[in-house]
């Protein structure tokens, strides 16, 4: 049997032994109990209200909303593996720049949302925003754990704190929008189209930042955590959407749909969808969250998003995006026909 | 000797690790997890969210083998710690 907890799913005998191990203080162990009481009970709140919207129970229109600007937070994990960590006070002004950069880049993110797609934080209805940072000992990773953000310190090698890019701050975040949206599943073709959500939306909100049109953006994503070993290798990003089997990406991708790998890695096939994405970006010109990315945005939260939803149903959403968003620019239409067609999703 | 060889996949950057640890290298609490993680057949959850690593592990004794996926959040430190990026 399985005990559900606030940050992870351990089995019941294995939270029995930890609580009642004589070597663990007495703190530590009153303060996992707790800590596993109290999360349990609002990760359940949180999961549940996503499950609603997802099934669509209820509509955002009946629902109200909790803030109209987003609570933004920030906690510290001190290096450890306990989530949340400590409330850090005053984030913005901290002298701690990795709980600083967390702070503005999540803000920043949230007008991104609220500025191009008109959306109130992940659940579109203000839910506060919380990051964790300094997660665990030169961790090399961020994740999104369906409840927040949070960012390890890298190695200072491979990998560089992951607050310093802006991308991988809204590419985790995005994770949060996609939960609340079409829901889409972590496995198959509908994990790499969650996956490449937000890739999109960590690339677009990096353009968006520095304004760039499309000739302009580098489309690469996390080009700014790559540490001093990986750049030594000729490494610059984790991926880029432009071409995304480069050499120069640390974590290349197939980016045709004949090269999709069944029941591979979301982070391997979400290369397919976001070429489609780049290409038709390019097609259109301009801006990418201007037009292709509206369109995006409208497939991932069309009540037709279904969680195991396959790209050529998800390609289709955003024909059908084109057309009602753009109906006197067919133009934009033939842009994202292209895009797809240029991965071969038809 | 009993030993466990880690693969680790998934991660924000995709970037796969590996590593390998002798079963008397860990304490007696490491030992006591994997063994309840490898007892029966059950396949175990995975990690909610995104982004998560998840741990392929096999045991290896004088017995044969066997392989379990473990998620992130069940992986014993010692194990996690031995696995080194595949750059």
């Amino acid at each position: 049997m399985f005990l559900r907890c606030g940050c992870c799913i351990i089995p019941k005998d294995v939270l029995e032994r930890l609580l009642q191990d004589p070597t663990l203080p007495a703190k530590t162990r009153a303060s996992l109990e707790s800590t596993v009481a109290q999360e349990s009970i609002w990760r359940r709140l949180r999961v549940a209200q996503g499950a609603a919207i997802q099934a669509r129970l209820f509509t955002l229109e009946s629902t109200t909303t909790l803030a109209k600007v987003p609570s933004i937070t920030v906690n510290d994990c001190q290096n450890t593996t306990s989530l949340p960590g400590k409330p850090v006070a005053n984030p913005g002004k901290s002298k701690d720049q990795t709980a600083k950069r967390a702070f503005d880049r999540t803000t920043d993110v949230v007008e991104f949302y609220k500025t191009c797609f008109g959306r109130n934080s992940i659940d579109d209805l203000g839910m506060t925003l919380m990051s964790s940072i300094h997660y665990d000992v030169n961790y090399n990773n961020a994740f999104w754990n369906g409840v927040h953000m949070t960012y390890g310190d890298g190695d200072g090698q491979l990998f560089l704190d992951f607050t310093r890019a802006n991308d991988v701050v809204a590419h985790e975040l995005a994770h949060g929008v996609t939960e609340y949206t079409s829901g889409f599943v972590y496995t198959n073709e509908a994990g790499g189209l969650n996956e490449s959500m937000s890739d999109v939306f960590g690339s677009m909100f990096r353009q968006w930042q520095k304004n760039q049109t499309f000739s302009r953006a580098d489309w690469l994503i996390g080009a700014d955590i790559v540490g001093p070993a990986a750049k030594a290798r000729g490494y610059k990003c984790l991926r880029d959407l432009a071409d995304p089997g480069a050499k120069h990406c640390i974590s290349p991708q197939p980016f045709r749909y004949k090269d999709y790998i069944p029941g591979g890695d979301p982070h391997d096939n979400s290369g397919i969808p976001n070429h489609a994405f780049y290409l038709a970006a390019k097609a259109i010109g301009g801006r990418s969250w201007e037009k292709a990315g509206k369109v995006w945005y409208a497939a991932l939260t069309s009540r037709k998003a279904t969680k195991n939803m396959k790209f050529k149903a998800f390609a289709k959403l955003t024909r059908v995006a084109a057309k009602t968003l753009f109906p006197s620019e067919p133009a934009v239409y033939s842009a994202i026909d292209k895009g797809w067609a240029g991965v071969g999703v038809s | 000797m009993e030993r466990f060889i880690i693969e680790r996949r998934g991660g924000i950057a995709g970037l796969k690790g590996r590593g390998e640890i002798a079963a008397d290298e860990l304490d007696e609490n490491d030992r006591e997890t994997l063994k309840s993680l490898f007892k029966g057949g059950r396949k175990l959850p995975r990690d909610e969210g995104a982004d998560r690593y998840t741990y392929t592990v096999t045991r290896v004794s004088v017995s044969g083998s066997k392989t379990v996926e473990i998620p992130e959040t069940l992986i014993p430190r010692a194990l996690a710690r031995c696995v080194k990026d595949q750059l």
